[in-house]
C-alpha cells in the first residue's frame, strides 16, 4: 500500500509527457489471453443456457506486460527497471479499437491507461497539447481508431490519433458545462453527453458541431445524463442518471421508449452508469448501486442480470463505465475494485468453446 | 421597569443575533427559502441545479427530495426472461439508510463500504462533483488552501495531509484505537473516539462520510463565501458540526474530535 500511495502522490508530476510509451522493445509477443482458464462462470445458471461468460480481469500494467525472459532480467539488474508502471486508480470508463487496444479513463489518477493486448504494451496518455488531463471521465474511438476523451474538470473534450498524438478540442458555441459519455455511431457521428446542460451536442463526422441532441421536448427533459451509446441503426441510448431510466432516441433525436425505472429489483435502477449494446442489439446497462450490468431487449424488457457486491470474478464495488467490442466481449469498469471485468456474450445458436 | 424593558430587548435582541449567527444552513426540505444543494427536486429554490418541474404524470418524481440518493423499494421486478427461475430477487444493498449493515469483521470486503457508497454513487466526476469523491479513498491530495477561508490547523493542505484525504469506511473500535496508540509516530496525537454528539461512527462503527459532513442539512452556519472566485460557495460543505459558529472553528472541532493534528506533515506514515 504504502508504494501504491506514493504513485498516487506524484503522478500527476510523474505523466509530463503527452504519451510515456516504455516497453516497445517487446517483440513477438503472444497476445494477452482473454479467458481466465481458472474461473468458470456464466450466466444464467444451467440448465438455462449460458448467454454471458466470464473471461478475466485486468487490474493493472501486471496483467498486460509479458513476463520477462532471463536477458531482460539480466539487463535490468545493470538498467534497472525502466517500466513506468501507473496502477488503475479509479477505472471510469473503458473502450477498445479495432486492433485490440484497450483505453481506460481514470479519474482520480488524471490519465487515460492505454493497454495493447496483442503487442502486451502499456502507455498512458496525461496530457492533451499542452494542457494536462485533469478528470478523464469517457473515452471513445471513431471509425479511424481515432480517440476522444472527455475531461469533467476542465469541461474540455479532446481528440488524439491513434498514436496517441494530439488533434484538437472538440468544443461546441457555448463550450461544455460537464462533458461526460461519448458515443460514435456507423456514421461517424459523434455524441457527447454535457451532464449539467442536460443535453447532448452531436458533432459530425468531420467534428463540425451539428447541434444538441435530442429534441428538447417539455415533460421529456434529460436531468443529469451520464453516459451514451449507438446502436447499428443509429438509435441512441442515453443513460437519464437522476431520472433513473435509459432513454432511447432515434437518430433524428425522437424519443421511442424508456428502458428501467427507480427501484431496487430486477428492471430498476437506483445509480444507472455507462450503457452499451450487443451484435444482437440488447442493451446493457450498469448500476453502480446495484453492482451489476442488467441486460434488456430493445423493447425495454429485462433478460437478464449479471452481478452482486463484492470483489470477486463476476462481482462488483461501485461500477461505472462499459464497452462491447464488435466481437462482443464485455468490458466493465469495475470502479472501486479497481480493475476492468471482461465478459462474453454468447450468441444464440453460434458455436462456443 | 424601563431597565428591565430595556434588558429584556438587549436580551431578545442578543438572543435574535445569537439564533442568527449559529443557524445552520438551509434543511433539505425547506421549499420556502431553498437553498441546500442536496434537494435535487424540481421544488428546490435558489440552487443551481434542480430537476425540472414535473409535466406529464412520469416525472412526478421531479418533485420528490429524496429519490435521488434513496431508492424506494419498488415490490414488481420484472420477469428475467433469460433466467426465469430468479425473478423475484432485490438488489439496492444500500438503497434505505436504515438498513443496518454489521460487517466488522475482518472478512469484510474493501471500502467503501455503508452509506458512503451512497455518496461515492454520485459524486464520481460526472453526476455530481468536478472532482470525484474517489479521491478520498485514494490518497489523492486535494488542496483546499487556495482562496479558503478556512484557515484553521484542519485545513486540508498538500504540504500537511501529504497523503491527502481522510479515508473512510474503516472500523473505529477498541482494537483499532489501541492499535494506533500503540503506534510511536501517532501515539503523540491523543488518537481517541469522537465525543461531539454529531460526530458519529455509524452502526458498525466504521467512519463514514456522515461521520464529518450531514449531506442533509449544513450545520455550519457560515455559510457561503463573499469573495470571488468562490463567491457562493459553501465554506466547510455539509459540515456536520456547527457549534462555533465560525466555519473554521467549526471544521477544527470536528478533526480535533478524534485526533490532533500537529502542524508538521500529517498522518506521518
Amino acid at each position: 500500500m504504502p508504494e501504491r500511495k506514493k504513485y498516487c502522490h506524484t503522478v500527476r508530476l510523474v505523466v509530463v509527457c503527452c504519451v510515456v510509451v516504455l516497453c516497445s522493445a517487446c517483440s513477438s509477443v503472444e497476445p494477452i489471453l482473454l479467458r481466465d482458464q481458472s474461473v468458470n462462470l456464466v450466466w444464467p445458471q444451467p440448465p438455462d443456457p449460458p448467454r454471458i461468460k466470464y473471461l478475466r480481469d485486468v487490474k493493472g500494467p501486471e496483467d498486460i506486460y509479458p513476463e520477462k525472459n532471463k536477458f531482460q532480467k539480466i539487463t535490468e539488474m545493470v538498467t534497472g527497471d525502466n517500466r513506468l508502471i501507473l496502477e488503475l486508480l479509479t477505472p471510469y470508463s473503458v473502450a477498445s479499437n479495432s486492433k485490440g487496444v484497450i483505453y481506460i479513463a481514470d479519474t482520480t489518477m488524471g490519465v487515460v491507461h492505454r493497454y495493447d493486448l496483442v503487442e502486451r504494451d502499456v502507455s498512458y496518455i496525461g496530457r492533451a497539447g499542452d494542457e494536462q488531463l485533469s478528470s478523464p471521465v469517457a473515452v471513445a474511438l471513431d471509425l479511424e481508431d481515432n480517440l476522444y476523451i472527455s475531461d469533467s474538470v476542465l469541461n474540455k473534450v479532446f481528440k488524439f490519433k491513434k498514436d496517441g498524438e494530439f488533434v484538437k478540442e472538440l468544443t461546441p458555441p457555448a463550450g461544455f458545462k460537464r462533458p461526460g459519455g461519448i458515443a460514435v455511431n456507423s456514421a461517424g457521428e459523434k455524441f457527447v453527453v454535457d451532464a449539467l446542460a442536460d443535453i447532448l451536442h452531436k458533432f459530425n463526422a468531420n467534428d463540425l458541431y451539428e447541434g444538441e441532441f435530442p429534441q428538447r421536448l417539455p415533460g421529456e427533459e434529460l436531468n443529469t445524463p451520464s453516459f451514451v451509446a449507438t446502436d447499428r441503426s443509429g438509435n441512441v441510448y442515453v443513460t437519464d442518471a437522476m431520472n433513473f431510466t435509459v432513454k432511447k432516441y432515434s437518430a433524428d433525436g425522437k424519443l421511442m421508449n424508456r428502458i428501467g425505472e427507480v427501484g431496487d429489483v430486477p428492471g430498476t435502477f437506483a445509480r444507472p452508469k455507462g450503457v452499451a449494446l450487443d451484435s444482437d442489439g440488447h442493451v446493457y446497462v450498469v448500476d453502480a448501486n446495484h453492482n451489476n450490468f442488467q441486460i434488456f431487449n430493445g423493447e425495454g424488457q429485462l433478460l437478464l442480470y449479471v452481478g452482486s457486491n463484492g470483489e470477486r470474478p463476476g462481482e462488483f464495488s461501485l461500477p461505472s463505465g462499459i464497452f462491447i467490442d464488435n466481437q462482443d466481449r464485455i468490458f466493465v469498469a469495475d470502479t472501486f475494485n479497481r480493475r476492468i471485468q471482461v465478459f462474453q456474450y454468447l450468441r444464440a445458436g453460434a458455436k462456443h468453446e | 421597569m424601563n431597565n428591565l424593558i430595556r434588558f429584556a430587548g438587549v436580551t431578545l435582541l442578543l438572543w435574535g443575533i445569537a439564533t442568527t449567527v449559529s443557524a445552520a444552513g438551509p434543511k433539505i426540505s425547506d421549499l420556502v427559502t431553498g437553498g441546500n444543494k442536496h434537494n435535487l427536486s424540481s421544488l428546490n429554490k435558489n440552487v443551481t441545479y434542480q430537476a425540472q418541474p414535473p409535466v406529464a404524470y412520469e416525472d412526478e418524481h421531479n418533485t420528490e427530495i429524496c429519490i435521488f440518493c434513496h431508492t424506494p423499494h419498488r415490490a414488481a421486478p420484472q420477469t428475467t426472461l433469460w433466467n426465469r427461475s430468479n425473478p423475484s430477487a432485490t438488489f439496492g444493498r444500500y438503497s434505505s439508510s436504515t438498513l443496518i449493515i454489521r460487517r466488522t469483521s475482518a472478512a469484510q470486503f474493501g471500502e467503501p463500504n455503508g452509506s458512503s457508497r451512497l455518496c461515492l454513487s454520485c459524486h464520481d466526476g460526472v453526476t455530481a462533483g468536478g472532482v470525484s469523491l474517489g479521491a478520498i479513498l485514494n490518497h489523492q491530495t486535494i488542496n483546499m488552501g487556495v482562496n479558503d477561508r478556512i484557515t484553521g490547523i484542519a485545513l486540508f493542505d498538500a504540504n500537511k495531509i501529504k497523503f491527502g484525504h481522510h479515508p473512510v469506511s474503516f472500523v473505529y473500535d477498541n482494537a483499532v484505537l489501541n492499535a494506533i496508540q500503540a503506534d510511536p509516530e501517532k501515539a503523540t496525537q491523543n488518537y481517541r473516539f469522537p465525543s461531539i454528539p454529531q460526530v458519529k461512527l455509524d452502526v458498525a462503527k466504521r467512519m463514514q462520510c456522515t461521520t464529518c459532513h450531514n449531506p442533509h442539512q449544513n450545520q455550519s452556519s457560515e455559510d457561503t463565501y463573499l469573495t470571488p472566485p468562490n463567491v457562493g460557495r459553501k465554506i466547510a460543505p455539509f459540515w456536520v458540526y456547527g457549534g462555533a459558529a465560525n466555519a473554521t472553528s467549526d471544521h477544527d472541532a470536528v478533526c480535533l474530535d478524534c485526533h490532533n493534528i500537529p502542524t508538521t506533515s500529517f498522518p506521518l506514515q
